[in-house]
């Protein structure tokens, strides 16, 4: 992740709250905290690093038409999470489009790679097997460091939709002899 | 859920993922390349004038509101000035006219009443309920006649000048 140029002690509100006001220092610090974490999810969605890259530009640029329009009620990653969902389906809508695919996978997180190292493989298996939203709040949770009513506003579901999820998930990898020895050690 | 406190939210309730786990799962997703400096300098461009066309219409909607009150105001100062009550004497002359039509009107009937003295109710044309007003009134013989009302001007009011204003009525009318 690269450095901040700039030191700004402004937490997320203050910095919505001067981008409200139109102060562009606000969204110079926003992007630079956040640039990276939005392309990594939106890697998540697209698979790829050219159209993460287009939509983290998107997200920006949303976020900075909007400036105005903003009212922080969570974690700007909160917030952020669902406009980068978004922004990654049309994308792959675009892509998908332009090369007559098929629709039926548009919001669907990417499987990890196929070609995990052997050391992940199994773990990569077992994720890729897991239900499509038992595997979104996984990786929200372990990549993003969410926790669940943090998941739960973003993806505007209820709190105890999450739990069972993620529960679930867990559940999975405890039970699956190939994973559980993360569970056995603790 | 804390069993001794049920109603508190209890963090212990968030399940914690081992830690081997979350460091292989960032492993399979691991994060994208650093955006090119185009692409960063790109955005930024963009944010800054997005950010600044906010700034610059909040200022325009500022300034149009504040133009708008004041010419609102300049406005209501206009129709104000227009519709002031008419000068002493012409209130005065509302006043001792015996005729009910007549008291109450606006300085402009007034000023039409005043080119055409047939005009007797002030509603800015003669006719022949001119001739009926002034008929009634000189009737009522307890009011003393309005001094405009010698429309012949032989120094009485009388029948004729009621005649006078009742053969300017037809005149009009007829378009001669």
């Amino acid at each position: 992740m690269t450095e901040p140029q700039t030191k700004d002690f402004r937490n997320d509100q203050q910095l919505i709250d001067a981008l409200n006001r139109g102060d562009h220092t606000a969204f110079d610090t926003i992007y630079e905290r956040y640039h990276r974490w939005v392309q990594h999810v939106a890697l998540r969605f697209v698979g790829n690093d050219a159209d993460a890259l287009d939509a983290m530009q998107e997200v920006f640029g949303y976020l900075a038409r909007h400036a105005s329009q903003l009212t922080l009620t969570a974690k700007l990653t909160t917030y952020l999470y669902p406009i980068v969902r978004s922004q990654a389906i049309n994308i792959i809508r675009k892509r998908n489009r332009r090369e007559n695919l098929p629709i039926d996978e548009l919001g669907r997180l990417t499987a990890p790679a196929a070609d995990a190292d052997v050391l992940h493989h199994d773990l990569a298996t077992l994720v890729r097997d897991l239900p499509e939203p038992q595997r979104e709040v996984l990786l929200m949770k372990a990549l993003d460091g969410m926790t669940q009513d943090e998941i739960a506003t973003a993806l505007g579901i209820a709190v105890g939709t999450v739990k069972s999820r993620l529960h679930r998930a867990i559940d999975t990898l405890k039970r699956d002899p190939r994973t559980r020895q993360y569970f056995e050690n603790k | 859920m804390n069993p001794d406190r049920p109603q508190q939210p209890d963090h212990h309730d968030e399940p914690q993922l081992p830690p081997e786990l979350v460091r292989d799962l960032r492993a399979l997703y691991p994060y994208p390349a650093t955006p090119p400096a185009e692409v960063e300098q790109a955005v930024r461009t963009e944010a800054r004038e997005q950010i600044g066309n906010l700034r610059r219409h909040r200022r325009w909607g500022f300034w149009s509101s504040i133009a708008a009150c004041v010419g609102f105001v300049f406005i209501m100062q206009q129709v104000m000035r227009t519709s002031t009550l008419p000068e002493i004497d012409d209130r005065e002359r509302l006043v001792q006219s015996p005729a009910p039509e007549v008291a109450g009107r606006g300085i402009a009937a007034m000023k039409i009443a005043e080119i055409n003295p047939a005009d007797i109710d002030g509603n800015g044309r003669v006719d022949i309920l001119d001739a009926y007003v002034m008929a009634r009134s000189m009737a009522n013989e307890s009011t003393s006649p309005n001094p405009a009302w010698d429309i012949n001007a032989d120094g009485t009011i009388d029948q004729r000048d009621i005649d006078a204003v009742a053969q300017s009525a037809v005149r009009l009318k007829g378009g001669a």
